[in-house]
């Protein structure tokens, strides 16, 4: 099964498995993953799991997600020791023996803090206190005692910024159609 | 012959729907269930017959010809007649275009293809909630205060409920800010 370590808030360090199948990351009440930041979309984006392999989607996010810090547009293979930020949080995939790797797919060492895994409940009601641990428009990493900090800060994910209305109203509306929407 | 408090509320539909096929099928389905419908074509027209011959609630479209979309009617729309229920008849399924409609105050949102039936319910649940809002919480909302953050500087900002839908400058960068119509 899949995991990852959360790198940001309240639940930092702590291992959040996946089950297989698809799971919504997001501030809707319904996502799988519920992240509590204005910064995330109800529906933000889809990690889809399966015994081997593990994939993220964008779902029309308004800030967009990164893998090892950069925007990603299709569906993205996820390896160990990549790092997924959806606003401001960040979760590190783990490998099957529980340890992460960096980018160049070199294993770090398990953690030398218990174990800490997540329940259900915890993850129903995960990081909806995150806006009280960090800040609302930056994402702030913390650094894994066990593992070495990366070579190149992670890019925050930044905030789209529209002047009026119109303007929102026509990313929306090109965005709706580059997907393929109807008007 | 007794009245439900929607039927006293709503009898004059203005629908803002530049599809002919749609926009005939809801003047003639609305038509049947007690209502009277009026259609509009773009936002020009939409913002005649809002002023020349009010109506008690708007369907709206959000992609709307002649380069101005749903979201900016809607916007002006609620700025002069705060008290008159908007929902959106939409094809986007982008939780952006959910959340920019909620902010120019929309009072709903239906996604293309929608159930009529379903759309009756919401017509009537949308109006009979707006009229309890604007007479029965009107002071409530008064007296509170709306927080939302500068989209240019990020700072907290805190102004009074009666502030709503309306444009003021960032005290701290001067970006120019619409205060949010819903949270």
């Amino acid at each position: 099964m899949h995991s990852f370590i959360i790198e940001t808030g309240k639940h930092k360090g702590k291992r959040l498995k996946l089950p297989n199948g698809e799971t919504i990351v997001g501030r809707d009440d319904e996502a799988g993953i519920r992240v509590g930041s204005k910064e995330v979309s109800r529906r933000h984006c889809a990690i889809v799991t399966s015994d081997d392999e593990l994939r993220v989607r964008d779902l029309g996010s308004s800030n967009g997600t990164f893998v090892n810090g950069t925007p990603i547009t299709g569906e993205t293979l996820l390896r160990p020791g990549d790092l997924l930020v959806v606003g401001p949080m960040g979760f590190r995939l783990q490998d099957s023996s529980g340890g992460t790797a960096d980018s160049t797919g070199k294993a770090k060492p398990r953690r030398s803090s218990p174990d800490q895994r997540l329940s259900d409940d915890d993850i129903a009601m995960l990081l909806t206190d995150v806006d009280a641990s960090a800040s609302d428009d930056t994402a702030v990493f913390g650094v894994d005692a066990a593992a070495p900090e990366p070579a190149q800060p992670i890019p925050v994910a930044k905030k789209r910024v529209f002047k009026t209305v119109a303007e929102e109203a026509a990313d929306i509306i090109r965005r709706h159609r580059e997907a393929g929407g109807r008007d | 012959m007794s009245h439900t408090l929607t039927q006293v509320i709503v009898t004059r539909i203005l629908v803002v729907e530049d599809d002919r096929d749609e926009a005939e099928f809801l003047k003639k389905f609305l038509g049947e269930h007690g209502y009277e419908v009026q259609v509009a074509r773009d936002a020009g027209q939409a913002h005649s017959a809002f002023i020349m011959n009010p109506p008690d609630f708007v369907l709206l479209d959000a992609i709307l010809p002649n380069d101005v979309s749903g979201f900016e009617v809607c916007d002006r729309m609620k700025q002069s007649h705060a008290e008159t229920p908007i929902v959106f008849l939409s094809g986007i399924e982008l939780e952006d275009a959910r959340d920019l409609a909620l902010r120019v105050g929309a009072d709903g949102y239906l996604l293309k293809p929608y159930d009529p039936n379903e759309l009756l319910v919401m017509i009537r649940e949308t109006a009979d909630r707006v009229w309890q809002q604007v007479h029965l919480n009107a002071d409530e909302a008064k007296s509170e205060r709306v927080r939302f953050d500068c989209g240019e500087c990020g700072r907290k900002l805190k102004v009074k409920g009666s502030h709503r839908g309306q444009r003021m400058n960032c005290p701290q960068c001067g970006a120019s800010l619409t205060v949010p119509r819903r949270d």
